[in-house]
């Protein structure tokens, strides 16, 4: 792999916790000395909370289509009695 | 073809997961929440922010939980009573029992613009780093379900992705202020 993207891996193995210990102090090391590769830990760090958001996003529409399904499918017509049965109309 | 099929294969096996344990715990989530004075926009709300939480503690335990129905349910239970709550806080609420709901709820972090932008000019990546980071697939099922001939050139694309989605968050961070906390 060329030289970026072991930085790369390097920085994803601190972040998901698999480095040893005297390698995590090394990595704090070069934080403080090196302001480019701190700089480049947060932005990492931050592309997982892209990364989950994006999940959490695409989860939610597999989540309600499934509920549609549910919902308007003949199929389950039984659970949808179930549910309807629940909520009482006021 | 083959990549369609696999993504398909792994698309299908999540749904009949998440469509069986609709049917099984959403009554159990709709009846308690009903019960309390909620209406059903509530306990679908609820319920699906509850099989969020289910999916990432699943996933990161690779299905080993003593019972889905009862975790999900659980949550939802703590979810309800969080937001409609006696006082807005109910003395019962045992918040440390699941604390992956104060993960989920840290939503600080504002990249919705962002993450617009990368799905815009970068689907493929996402959904790859998607599946590795957010669905757990082994990296041997990343590179079948995206046609990759290796893991390993699987695991060069992943790290290429996140070199790609990195330059982006460094690049928008300045334009964003609020981005960058």
């Amino acid at each position: 792999m060329r030289t970026s993207l072991n930085e790369i891996k390097y920085i994803d193995d601190h972040l998901q916790g698999k480095l040893a210990v005297e390698e995590e102090l090394l990595l704090e090391v070069r934080k403080i000395i090196d302001h480019s590769f701190a700089s480049n830990v947060v932005a990492q760090q931050n592309s997982h909370h892209l990364i989950r958001e994006y999940g959490r996003k695409m989860l939610r529409q597999e989540i309600e289509s499934i509920h549609q399904k549910l919902f308007t499918e003949k199929e389950h017509s039984g659970f949808r009695s179930l549910i309807s049965s629940l909520f009482p109309k006021r | 073809m083959e990549e369609f099929v696999n993504q398909k294969h792994a698309i299908d096996v999540r749904e009949n997961r998440l469509l069986a344990l609709y049917k099984e715990a959403f009554p159990m989530v709709a009846k308690f929440i009903s019960r309390r004075g909620g209406g059903f926009d509530q306990a679908k709300d609820i319920f699906q922010d509850a099989l969020v939480i289910w999916y990432e503690k699943a996933a990161c335990n690779e299905g080993k939980l003593i019972s889905d129905k009862a975790y999900v349910f659980g949550i939802a239970k703590h979810l309800w009573l969080r937001a409609f709550g006696s006082n807005g806080f109910n003395s019962d609420l045992k918040t440390d029992l699941f604390p992956e709901i104060e993960d989920f709820q840290d939503e600080s972090f504002s990249s919705g613009r962002l993450l617009a932008l990368l799905e815009y000019s970068g689907q493929k990546c996402l959904q790859l780093l998607k599946s590795f980071y957010y669905d757990r697939f082994s990296m041997l099922e990343v590179a079948q379900t995206f046609g990759f001939k290796t893991e390993r050139s699987a695991t060069v694309q992943k790290y290429k992705c996140l070199e790609k989605v990195r330059d982006t968050v460094k690049e928008k961070a300045l334009q964003y202020e609020d981005f960058l906390e």
